[in-house]
């Protein structure tokens, strides 16, 4: 039987045919070992990653115990591990920055996608995107040295001044504090939804797009009743890769945050100073004596995993099933 | 124009002006709603350029001035009441960032495009694991990997705080991205070329080594570039294990400073001078990872135009 035979009965257990696929097989095994091999350390190492900082946190469980989700006295250096004011910082600072950067991003992904000219929309969303790439340190310095100058001599005052002292500006701030670090925060994940939701809208199929002009729907009109709903869970997930993001910042928040009050674990205001899960991490990494304080700082840096991790999992499950529904 | 809505209109040719007075108006209305939309939606792209050019503008203008030649070349001298003017400066950070990053890439981009082939090659359930798996580290934290470097390897380990430890976390940091990035690349291959070869009798080693790897080669540096230009901005991760050094000493045991954490340590110094140094090293910072990735959309705008 000639081989187009077998292909066409599909049938294998001809003699030319699995003599040649063994063969194959045989010359294929020292390949297919090595990569495997490369795979299974790659997920050793994952695996390792997990159960290291896991394990490392178990005695920090033993100092802090449930206290450390309900407790709101946090000062690391007495020894009082209450961490429910960091949670609140993490998800506050993600939030504001979220209710600053989403309106910006998504504005900005229609207008590349419908409105610049299909030629500079490749430059121009190049650009935005160039913004992901600058190193987040940088953002720390330009928030500190240009931001914060600015916020405390002009905005602020200001701010304080048209609100009474009310709240959310009663205080008098010194610049930094959560206003300055949710601003920079936005601007660090606006890269990312943009992209996200730019490659969301762009797979809004066409036919759509061009019934709705064809029943002289306007151009606004269509963005906003047919690209956007079509478009939904795509942004959604896009949204939420964003919220990752901000969730686990670290060295730009520690840099723009100030500090923890004690006597106010929880911002007053604005100009309050805060601190997050990831920035309490590097503040205290310098004072580490002993196991227990590591460990505490383990149970920090779990429960940033888990939160980072959810909002990560879950968001690349929407941006996937959206994007298959759209390109069938 | 309601009231004369209301009244019937008696004549064809009056009923065809209300109709026509309508029909312009609701036009109107619609076209500004659409003008009003779109205006708002440039407004979000306007506002999305200015952080970057902001930076820009800062970094260069406040850094240009502190690059001379001896400024890249010297060790860094602390500041003093009398001397404020004194930094010296950045030759052990420029040593640390080529050290470290340098060690970082070369384990970092062999097991990215191992890891790559693999995940490329099977399609079981495991590799389907492996694969979320390493999508989730993508967007873990990047603290996270300087604890774990520091729990398993400088505690569990009792290793000192040295420039091979940061190199590690860096690779544990990258080595995710950088796999699925040169996945991605060897999918772009044509399924035509790879199963040609196979048709031919060539082996699966061979068809990867001579025709996939081959034509993904350029899509695959490009991979490499972006998740290296990621990779060398990182300061949480990186402080964390690596300690600080005043002097370049080209020794991956002893504790490093890297461009990243030298900004991080001088940005609180006393001195405004010392201070505004951190811009300098932005510049230098933030040219390397701009020059890496405008080089990769050159790569592929160039391969893109040649497929056409």
């Amino acid at each position: 039987m000639s081989i187009e035979a077998a292909v066409l009965t599909g049938e294998p257990e001809t003699v030319g045919a699995g003599r040649a696929r063994k063969r194959s097989a045989g010359s294929d095994v020292p390949y297919r070992i090595l990569i495997g091999a490369f795979a299974a350390l790659i997920g050793a190492v994952l695996v390792l990653y997990f159960y290291s900082i896991i394990d490392q946190s178990i005695p920090g469980w033993q100092v802090a115990g449930w206290h450390f989700f309900y407790g709101t006295n946090w000062n690391f250096f007495n020894r009082q591990y209450g961490a429910l004011p960091l949670i609140f910082g993490t998800l506050i600072t993600t939030t504001l920055a979220l209710v600053l950067a989403v309106p910006v991003s998504i504005g900005a992904a229609m207008a590349i996608v419908f409105l610049i000219p299909r030629r500079a929309r490749l430059a121009v969303s190049s650009i935005v995107e160039l913004l992901a790439f600058v190193p987040s340190v940088i953002f720390g310095v330009w928030g500190y040295l240009t931001i914060q100058p600015w916020l405390d001599r002009t905005v602020q005052p200001w701010l304080v001044k048209v609100f009474h002292h009310n709240w959310p500006f009663n205080t008098n701030g010194s610049g930094f504090g959560l206003m300055l670090g949710s601003m920079v925060l936005a601007v660090m994940i606006i890269p990312t939804i943009t992209a996200i939701t730019r490659d969301v809208l762009i797979a809004v199929p066409a036919e759509l797009i061009e019934g709705g002009l064809s029943l002289g729907a306007t151009r606004g009109q269509v963005l906003r009743r047919i690209a956007l709903p079509t478009s939904r869970t795509g942004i959604i997930g896009a949204i939420t890769l964003g919220a990752a993001r901000a969730l686990g910042e670290t060295i730009a928040l520690f840099l723009l945050l100030g500090a923890l009050d004690p006597n106010h674990p929880f911002p007053r205001g604005l100009n309050s100073g805060l601190a997050t899960l990831s920035t309490e991490i590097v503040a205290n990494f310098g004072q580490l004596s002993g196991t227990k304080p590591l460990g505490v700082i383990c149970c920090l840096s779990l429960v940033l995993m888990v939160i980072v991790g959810l909002t990560n999992l879950a968001a690349r499950l929407v941006v996937r099933r959206s994007l298959q529904r759209l390109q069938p | 124009m309601t009231s004369a809505a209301l009244e019937a209109p008696r004549t064809d040719d009056e009923r065809r002006a209300a109709v026509q007075e309508a029909a312009s108006r609701f036009y109107r209305r619609k076209t500004l709603y659409s003008k009003l939309f779109l205006g708002a939606t440039s407004l979000g792209l306007l506002i999305a350029f200015i952080p970057l050019f902001s930076i820009i503008y800062n970094v260069v203008r406040n850094g240009i001035s502190y690059i001379t030649w001896k400024f890249l070349t010297t060790p860094p001298q602390s500041p003093s009441i009398f001397h404020k003017h004194q930094i010296g400066g950045i030759s052990n950070a420029i040593e640390g960032t080529a050290l470290v990053f340098g060690m970082a890439l070369l384990m970092s981009v062999p097991i990215s495009i191992m890891v790559a082939i693999a995940l490329y090659e099977s399609h079981g359930r495991v590799m389907g694991a492996l694969r979320t798996l390493l999508e989730v580290m993508i967007g873990m934290p990047s603290i996270l990997f300087g604890i774990f470097i520091y729990t398993y390897v400088v505690e569990r380990m009792h290793f000192q705080l040295t420039g091979l430890a940061g190199s590690l976390a860096l690779t544990v940091l990258m080595v995710p991205l950088m796999s699925v990035a040169c996945e991605q690349a060897l999918r772009g291959v044509p399924a035509v070329l790879t199963e040609a070869g196979l048709a031919l009798g060539a082996k699966k080693a061979q068809v990867m080594r001579k025709i996939v790897l081959r034509y993904a080669l350029p899509r695959m540096l490009t991979a490499i570039m972006l998740s290296a230009s990621r990779g060398i901005g990182e300061t949480a991760p990186v402080l964390l294990v690596i300690g600080s050094t005043y002097v370049a000493n080209w020794n991956l045991m002893t504790s490093q400073t890297t461009l990243t954490t030298l900004m991080y340590n001088i940005i609180q110094s006393f001195y405004n001078y010392q201070r505004s140094e951190v811009w300098a090293i932005a510049l230098l910072l933030i040219v390397v990872v701009f020059v890496l990735n405008l080089a990769s959309r050159i790569i592929v705008a160039r391969l893109n135009r040649g497929h056409r």
